[in-house]
């Protein structure tokens, strides 16, 4: 009998303790995509500015150079572009929008979803400048984004891990 | 849309596509002017009546915009701002609307409202009835000479107003000189002679020509002169006294040039700066005139001394 409370009194206290690293982690994977994915505008701004590469070959490009869910994201809009069924600009926020459905493989908001939307309003502008300009505002909204997240992160590390830890503690000692 | 409405036989005599915002869909060609019947009741058949046709959308210039353009407008930014696309297949697709003006020059154009499909139709073999004239009377043909091809070639001067046929012209004898082993290097300042696409030439200019596309005449004929010992330069609708200068100084090099320009007669191109100034210093040896009444069909030939020759 004791061994058994033995063994649940470690569970809880695990479990508990594991939802604090997860919640405190969650941060530092919102980070990583906000970080993938503004590495994936970068890479579009330069095909534009410097290459004037067409969108198809761009978008390739970045598949071909990113990872996870970002690979994923420019595989389909380079799929769609190539199909040439709808408009770039609702090519852009339908695919943009899949990645919040897709909650599963990331952690972008909705804030996030947002700022990146901004792009398909300038998607096929004639002047390159608009798109730069504003792939531009979008980097730098991702990377205040990450900063305030990565001040949050150091913030609240140390209190979630101890949070999840102690709340285990509470739930054994209430319960015995 | 079109697919459904035009037969092949149809297609192939189309001269242009004219979509203006809030008008009717225009085909043209040769001689006539239809758009697509606007009720759906008739599957989108063709009619004569324009004010019938089906009324062009905002929405349908813009996507046929992104679609010319593959998405990307601003890969195609020093076209636009000359007012044209060239697309696959070597048609051009002119552009008119809103223009973005920075330093008293087009920076772009935004708010598509016409958009005007040219298209292109390479008419093979036409120039053959020309080359006898622009070669020299001693060789008897091209193919049997044992020296060098291009020496034989006279420098030519294609003359007659617009739409008469002198880019068609120029582009067949381009091909026909180059199959026979001139090497020739074309300045395509509006990308109308090799239809050059993603800078794959769409029209058939032979085996032995180089293609500047894209590049001013009188700066593109000297970086050709340099780059690539060209036997013959080719470029079209000469005009400026940039042109005229870079044409003196080609021919000094012992380069052969053939060229078209505008105008009606002899009397009016004396008129012209840039011709008058090439025209004084004997440079071509053969001006053709075509006639305005009959496409692609020779008016006058004269020589250098500007006595008549044919």
């Amino acid at each position: 009998m004791l061994l058994i409370k033995l063994a649940g009194i470690i569970l809880v206290v695990i479990s508990s303790g594991f939802y604090g690293f997860y919640h405190i982690q969650k941060i530092k994977f919102h980070i990583s995509d906000l970080q993938q994915i503004s590495d994936a505008l970068e890479i579009l701004n330069s095909e534009i500015k410097f290459g004037t590469t067409p969108l198809t070959e761009a978008t390739k490009n970045i598949c071909r150079r990113s990872k996870f869910f970002v690979k994923e994201l420019f595989f389909k809009i380079n799929k769609l572009l190539g199909d040439k069924k709808i408009c770039a600009s609702e090519i852009w926020q339908q695919s943009i929008n899949n990645i919040h459905a897709n909650s599963n493989k990331n952690f972008l908001d909705r804030d996030d979803i947002l700022l990146i939307n901004l792009f398909a309003s300038v998607i096929t502008s004639p002047d390159p400048d608009l798109q730069i300009k504003c792939l531009n505002k979008i980097e730098t909204g991702l990377q205040k984004k990450i900063l305030i997240l990565e001040k949050q992160y150091q913030h609240e590390k140390k209190l979630y891990y101890n949070l999840g830890f102690l709340f285990g503690l509470l739930v054994i000692t209430i319960f015995i | 849309m079109l697919k459904k409405a035009l037969s092949d036989e149809f297609f192939k005599n189309i001269t242009e596509i004219r979509l203006r915002i809030t008008r009717p869909i225009i085909i043209k060609q040769q001689k006539s002017e239809f758009s697509i019947n606007n009720n759906d009741n008739n599957n989108n058949a063709l009619t004569k009546n324009i004010s019938d046709g089906y009324i062009v959308s905002k929405r349908d210039l813009d996507e046929t915009f992104e679609l010319i353009t593959n998405y990307s407008p601003y890969a195609f930014q020093n076209e636009i701002k000359n007012g044209f696309i060239t697309v696959t297949g070597g048609h051009r697709v002119g552009l008119c609307g809103e223009t973005v003006i920075q330093d008293n020059k087009i920076k772009t154009i935004k708010n598509i409202c016409s958009i005007n499909f040219r298209v292109a139709h390479q008419i093979k073999n036409c120039a053959q009835s020309i080359i006898k004239f622009i070669t020299k009377p001693v060789v008897s043909g091209l193919l049997d000479s044992d020296k060098k091809k291009s020496s034989n070639i006279l420098n030519t001067i294609i003359i007659s107003p617009p739409n008469c046929g002198k880019t068609t012209i120029l582009r067949d004898l381009i091909r026909i000189l180059s199959d026979t082993g001139c090497t020739i290097s074309v300045i395509d300042e509006r990308s109308e002679l090799g239809g050059c696409y993603m800078g794959v030439p769409q029209n058939d200019l032979g085996m032995r020509v180089d293609i500047l596309d894209g590049c001013p005449k009188a700066l593109g004929m000297m970086t050709a002169l340099r780059s690539m010992s060209p036997e013959i330069i080719a470029v079209d609708e000469i005009g400026s006294i940039d042109d005229a200068l870079a044409i003196l100084n080609i021919s000094a090099c012992g380069v052969k040039i053939i060229c078209t320009a505008h105008g009606n007669d002899l009397e009016q191109i004396k008129n012209r700066d840039a011709i008058k100034v090439l025209m004084s210093k004997k440079i071509f040896e053969r001006y053709i005139f075509l006639d305005e009444n009959n496409i692609g069909t020779i008016k006058n030939i004269y020589d250098y001394n500007l006595q008549k020759c044919c």
